[in-house]
């Protein structure tokens, strides 16, 4: 018996042993390959990605609900969907890494890989786990991974100086969730999520511990969300930090936080009515009111001092804390709509981010400089640049009839379902807000003069196809997002 | 004279005293390697509470268990850490947190 779920779950773990797999290929041929310049380490990354990425779909078409692991982790669409996600970025990631000057000169390439393959594996068990043990395990995983990659340009003082940061920030995070987790434990006497919910069903707990115990564990999920006050280390880290993996942290680190911090408030502190749609917070604790004030507060803030950024980087660091805002409005309502429309925003955010990104890259290969000021003129180096540059930008500040706006509106409608107007308000005011900075780089693309003796800029093969393989999606689900609705809908069922 | 049992109560609050001391030493000390000693007492006194909630309710040793994982993982984080420490000594010859502030905005 014992026998068949082992191998019943190593099934189920399909994508992550095939990355496992990937990562020890890497490690060896970093012992093997010392003369190699590292351009085989990345074929290996990509066909480990693109067998995960395989094996997933496959697990998600013949679908059982069902746990693994003796109830560590459940095999569910709504992990599949963040699983889905982790090596999707994972692969555009190591694609930009290929095109990246910054990696160009930079060390061991085959332990990047394997690194990267480690993220990902982190990022999709914390997407699965229903178990507290198993969720700080994958989460440290991810964390550490990323400490190491933020660092990872040798000699650059900028990248050390976001790694130090990083990780001092990181690591005070996870020592406030463990203690958190641990209180939970002393109040469920058992590590399982359900079992937190059978503990407050059954009222056996005191208040104050159940407050405390629930800041402290928001506490290490916001900072992977960068969540309002935990967002301290985006801005100084998103600069430093090399522009694929600031990309990574951007996009799949955030999601990670979203899938764990979904999963843990619905699993643990969410029952459903039975025989009906509807569900009731069991906690004691009035956390939704305390998300939507963290949501005002993480949007205004990150629109607010994302106006007087020169450094792109910094600016697109800024918006994405404001994002996270956006999307934590989803959080601050239970509804089964909420939980598909934050979906839906991670999955538009992935690809209109990662574009922005990218082309930040990409002019920084040939002009050297992240500063805002020296994208003056770029329609005139680069008329296809700007143009999908302008595409991303629209799409983040969230004008139809771009991928961002239909977002914006299914979070804004979810939380208009549950009566949360003031909040709504305050997001829309934001959007105005935010179109000042992103229109601002728009301007000085096309409106303003290039300095003398600027030659254009030269986008190669991979590089052209990255970025239509992102434009046509941010572009497509603006105008027919039924597809991608049913499908967030779909996925955001957990077991 | 007679020596009381040692309760669960006890074990918190020296749980919780341990907490304090290593929030405190986090927000106060300005060097990286102090830093880093203070999170590792925070990490302790979760550690403490694990196992002391695993002896004093319910049978299982789950408590005990993640004990032993977060031991490691601090282990894993700690010596990463240090790495980093090292390799932005050998560019700025510092660690002094304060003095870290290329990235500002």
């Amino acid at each position: 018996m014992m026998q068949t779920d082992l191998t019943r779950s190593l099934l189920l773990i399909a994508p992550e042993l095939i990355v496992a797999l990937a990562a020890l290929v890497a490690l060896t041929g970093a012992m093997l390959m010392k003369r190699s310049r590292g351009r085989e380490a990345f074929y290996i990354g990509i066909m480990g990605m693109l067998g995960a990425i395989a094996a997933t779909v496959i697990l998600y078409e013949r679908l059982t609900l069902s746990t693994a692991f003796h109830g560590m982790i459940a095999i569910d669409p709504f992990g599949l969907f963040f699983r889905l996600i982790a090596y999707v970025s994972i692969l555009y990631v190591l694609l930009m890494t290929m095109c990246s000057r910054e990696m160009k000169d930079t060390q061991g390439k085959w332990e990047l890989v394997a690194i990267l393959s480690g993220f990902g594996i982190g990022m999709s068990m914390m997407a699965s786990s229903t178990n507290l043990l198993m969720i700080y395990l994958s989460m440290e995983l991810l964390s550490v991974m990323s400490y190491l990659l933020v660092s990872y340009r040798r000699g650059a003082r900028r990248s050390k100086e976001a790694g130090l940061k990083y990780i001092i920030y990181g690591s005070i995070a996870s020592a406030f969730m463990l203690y958190g987790m641990s209180m939970l434990y002393g109040i469920a006497h058992s590590l399982g999520l359900s079992a937190i919910l059978t503990a407050f069903m059954d009222h056996s707990y005191s208040h104050i511990t159940v407050y405390v115990a629930t800041l402290f564990v928001l506490a290490g999920f916001g900072f992977k969300i960068v969540m309002v006050p935990m967002h301290m280390w985006a801005p100084d880290v998103y600069e430093g930090a090399p522009t694929p993996i600031t990309t990574l942290l951007a996009v799949a680190s955030k999601a990670a936080g979203f899938a764990v911090v979904l999963r843990f408030f619905y699993t643990a502190y969410i029952s459903a009515v039975s025989m009906t749609n509807y569900y009731v917070n069991v906690s004691p604790v009035r956390w939704l009111l305390l998300i939507a004030v963290i949501a005002a507060f993480t949007m205004t803030i990150g629109n607010i001092v994302a106006i007087p950024q020169n450094n792109i980087k910094r600016m697109l660091a800024y918006s994405s804390i404001a994002h996270a805002g956006y999307m934590l409005i989803g959080l601050s309502v239970i509804s089964k709509e909420a939980v598909s429309a934050i979906l839906l925003y991670l999955t538009v955010y992935f690809f209109m981010n990662l574009g922005a990104f990218f082309i930040v890259m990409i002019v920084d290969n040939s002009l050297y400089s992240e500063d805002i000021d020296r994208y003056s003129g770029l329609s005139r180096m680069s008329p296809g640049l700007s143009a999908a540059m302008t595409v991303f930008l629209f799409s983040l500040t969230g004008i139809p009839p771009f991928a961002g706006f239909i977002g914006k509106v299914v979070v804004f409608i979810a939380a208009i379902d549950k009566g949360l107007y003031w909040l709504v308000i305050v997001a829309v005011i934001n959007t105005v807000v935010s179109l000042y900075y992103y229109a601002r780089v728009i301007k000085k693309m096309y409106l303003e003069t290039p300095p003398e003796g600027v030659r254009p800029i030269k986008v190669g093969v991979l590089p052209a196809l990255i970025i239509i393989s992102l434009l046509v999606p941010t572009i497509l689900f603006g105008i027919w997002w039924a597809p991608l609705q049913s499908f967030a809908h779909f996925s955001s069922f957990m077991y | 004279m007679t020596i009381l049992p040692i309760t669960l109560t006890d074990y918190l609050i020296l749980s919780g005293a341990l907490f304090s001391i290593g929030v405190f030493g986090v927000l106060t000390r300005k060097n990286a390697i102090a830093v880093l000693m203070g999170v590792e007492l925070m990490l302790n006194a979760a550690n403490i509470n694990l196992v002391a909630f695993s002896k004093f309710t319910g049978p299982g040793v789950d408590g005990q268990v993640f004990a032993l994982f977060s031991i490691v993982i601090a282990a894993a984080e700690v010596a990463v850490a240090l790495a980093i420490v090292i390799s932005i000594y050998r560019v700025t010859r510092t660690i002094d947190l304060d003095k870290e502030d290329t990235l500002k905005g």
